[in-house]
């Protein structure tokens, strides 16, 4: 019931309240009208009734006075003019009964017995009882008691609700055609705002205005909406402009990325090259140390330097220059992702993990890892990036292994609210919750000085692959236990 | 021994006797209360007395008096004006049937019933002043005489002898059966301006109007 009241529309809800309260004044009122009127006809019949006991017991007295019942049943015959009284009788001063008048229409058993000393009225069921003294000279010589069954009282009374009902029924139409009509001046308003608000809503067309009709509460309300709206238009074009800002900003930066890595290799080729023209260079000058004579001293002197210090120092370069063109090819490689379109199409992701799995067969074998991949669901992206993005993830649940245990890797996946969502299980070391977010930043490596490999790219590229996908990447481990990595792409 | 049954004879037998005494005693006191069954005059002294509460003289009827007033009386004593006389001409057959109501107030006339007994008829009687006039039987003779001198004053004149009507009295009362009634002459009580209760018209047992008999010498 109160379910079905709080889906009705306002303008129902409002003409039902204006309905009901109207009809429950009128109901109230009539209500009370007929409750006061029973009692006041009640009591003006009572009082005729007395004023008729009354007569009727005058012209009793001398029957009493002279013992002549024949004349006071004579006169108690009289009242059967009125059908109302069922029985009257009149008592003596003993309380023996003097003279009675029954009348024919009533049952025996309706006549209720009456103690003959009672002097009063009584309401007994719709019967009322009368009993009046009767008196000459002050001196009470007998009573009269009448019974009467009222129906003046009743007929009145079921008058008065016939003629309720008849009210209501035009109450009840004047309310719900008057609830209609003013019901109104609240609904209107609101249901414009309504209406305007769904519409806004329904097309995000944030430059539509509500109409303010009144001065009103709902005024004040459609010109907050209206407020708001605005609100929200301006900081969508600040979004947007903002956006595009960002947007040119980030390329420009990529691509000065991508120009300073490209450029930046350049002189490091004259490096490594130049470092191995060095060392040739040492070793002819070896070999004319060879051919010198020079004392013992001099010669170990010169050959410390020719095949010790001078090649280690190049070694040093070579590696510091080698670990810098790294470097750069991943800068290199990061900055490409961000500009090259992505070939988005079906893709099978056991075939993919497949193929993963055959390019780095060499570093599976080497650790002894053993891969196991269940039934993936299929997702939509570029199959190039996927494909580097798992590689990049096997990658590192190979190079974070355990030494201890033997390592286990397990890709599985799922599909929830319209996503596949993937994860590389591994049982490797694990990796810490304060650093659940650090790992995807550019050159985060997690034992910088350690033995791992790697520049510390490999989860920033699957980040910014995944995020151009609409997808997500995200890590959960436990530190000497293992992580596992998820990776959510739209589903095909 | 024989002394002793003598005492106990004669003690129980007075016993009996006080007994017996009692007895009539209360015979007597309920009698003159109308508990026991009362006589025939009794009953008719309780008809005179309420005959009072149905009539209405003509004193009272310019004065509106309600014959059913349950005021408090104020207590007037004495004068002639607040009184109600029953006058018993002739042997009084009513003993002390009165004697309970009289030199009391009647409350519904406000009034002090006095009853004076005139005794037998003669020449030199004052009969004024009273409002009810019983003319017994043992003045049969003079009821003409007597009627004729009352006639000028408003007197109700009650008998209870046949014929009374027709000689010119008012209320004759009549044995019917084992009760009492009575027949009413309205001739005489019209030109005595007396008013008669609807009352006691109806329950009369014939209500005649003969005007006065002036060819009747006396015997009826």
């Amino acid at each position: 019931m109160l379910s079905h009241l709080n889906k009705m529309t306002i303008k129902r809800k409002l003409t039902l309240i204006l309905m009901l309260t109207s009809i429950a004044a009128v109901l109230m009122a009539g209500i009370m009208f007929i409750i006061f009127s029973f009692y006041s006809h009640r009591r003006v019949h009572l009082n005729k009734s007395v004023v008729l006991a009354n007569v009727i017991g005058r012209n009793c007295q001398a029957a009493l006075k002279f013992d002549i019942p024949e004349d006071a049943e004579k006169i108690l015959a009289a009242f059967d003019v009125d059908p109302s009284i069922a029985y009257t009788c009149i008592y003596d001063t003993q309380g023996k009964i003097f003279a009675i008048y029954r009348s024919s229409e009533f049952k025996e058993q309706d006549i209720i017995l009456h103690e003959p000393a009672y002097i009063g009225h009584k309401f007994t069921g719709r019967f009322l009882q009368l009993s009046a003294p009767i008196s000459v000279g002050g001196e009470v010589i007998g009573s009269i008691y009448l019974q009467d069954d009222q129906r003046v009282v009743y007929s009145a009374l079921r008058r008065d609700v016939s003629i309720l009902v008849l009210v209501m029924f035009i109450a009840v139409t004047t309310a719900y055609i008057m609830a209609s009509i003013l019901q109104k001046f609240i609904s209107r308003p609101i249901l414009l705002l309504e209406n305007t608000a769904r519409i806004v809503s329904q097309k995000k067309d944030y430059s539509i205005r509500a109409k303010k009709e009144t001065e009103d509460e709902v005024g004040v309300l459609i010109e907050s909406f209206n407020e708001m709206l605005s609100q929200i238009q301006l900081q969508r074009e600040q979004l947007q402009s903002a956006f595009k800002t960002l947007e040119s900003q980030k390329k420009e930066l990529e691509g000065i990325i991508y120009v300073s890595s490209h450029d930046l290799r350049t002189p490091l080729v004259n490096i490594q090259g130049f470092s191995n023209e060095l060392k040739f260079s040492c070793q002819n000058i070896n070999g004319i140390l060879t051919r010198l004579s020079v004392d013992k001293e001099t010669r170990q002197e010169l050959s410390s330097i020719l095949n010790r210090e001078i090649p280690d120092s190049i070694d040093y370069i070579c590696n510091g220059a080698n670990k810098m063109d790294a470097l750069l090819n991943g800068l290199l490689r990061l900055s490409r992702i961000g500009q090259a379109n992505l070939k988005i199409s079906k893709l099978d992701m056991n075939s993919l993990i497949g193929e993963v799995q055959k390019t780095m067969q060499y570093q599976i074998n080497e650790s002894n890892a053993v891969v196991t991949v269940d039934e993936l669901p299929t997702c939509l992206g570029d199959i190039d990036r996927i494909n580097q993005v798992f590689t990049n993830l096997l990658d590192n649940a190979i190079k974070y292994l355990d030494p201890k245990r033997e390592a286990k890797i397990h890709i599985f996946g799922k599909i929830q609210d319209e996503m596949s969502i993937y994860c590389v299980e591994d049982n490797g070391l694990g990796i810490s919750q304060q650093c659940y977010e650090k790992v995807f930043e550019i050159f985060h490596r997690l034992y910088p000085e350690g033995s791992v490999s790697g520049e510390g790219l490999g989860l920033a590229i699957v980040r910014r692959i995944i995020d151009r996908h609409n997808g997500e990447v995200w890590v959960e481990s436990q530190p000497g236990k293992g992580s596992r990595f998820f990776v959510s792409l739209p589903n095909a | 021994m024989i002394c002793k049954i003598l005492v106990i004879v004669l003690v129980g037998c007075s016993l009996l006797l006080a007994w017996r005494a009692v007895d009539c005693f209360a015979d007597v006191a309920y009698a003159s209360n109308g508990r026991k069954k009362p006589t025939e005059y009794e009953i008719k002294a309780v008809y005179l007395y309420n005959f009072i509460l149905f009539v209405k003289w003509p004193d009272e009827q310019s004065s509106k008096t309600n014959p059913a007033n349950t005021k408090s009386s104020n207590s007037e004593t004495g004068s002639s004006e607040n009184t109600i006389t029953i006058g018993i001409l002739g042997k009084d057959p009513f003993g002390d049937a009165f004697a309970k109501v009289e030199g009391k107030i009647i409350k519904a006339k406000n009034k002090r019933l006095i009853i004076k007994r005139f005794g037998r008829y003669r020449k030199k009687l004052d009969l004024r002043g009273c409002q009810l006039l019983f003319i017994s039987s043992s003045e049969k003779n003079n009821r003409k005489k007597i009627l004729k001198e009352v006639d000028r004053y408003p007197t109700l004149t009650v008998a209870d002898r046949e014929g009374f009507l027709e000689a010119g009295g008012m209320v004759n009362l009549v044995k019917v059966g084992k009760k009492i009634r009575w027949e009413i002459n309205q001739t005489p009580v019209k030109k005595a301006k007396i008013r008669l209760s609807s009352q006691l018209l109806r329950n009369a047992v014939r209500v005649v109007e003969i005007p006065k008999d002036t060819t009747d010498g006396g015997k009826k």
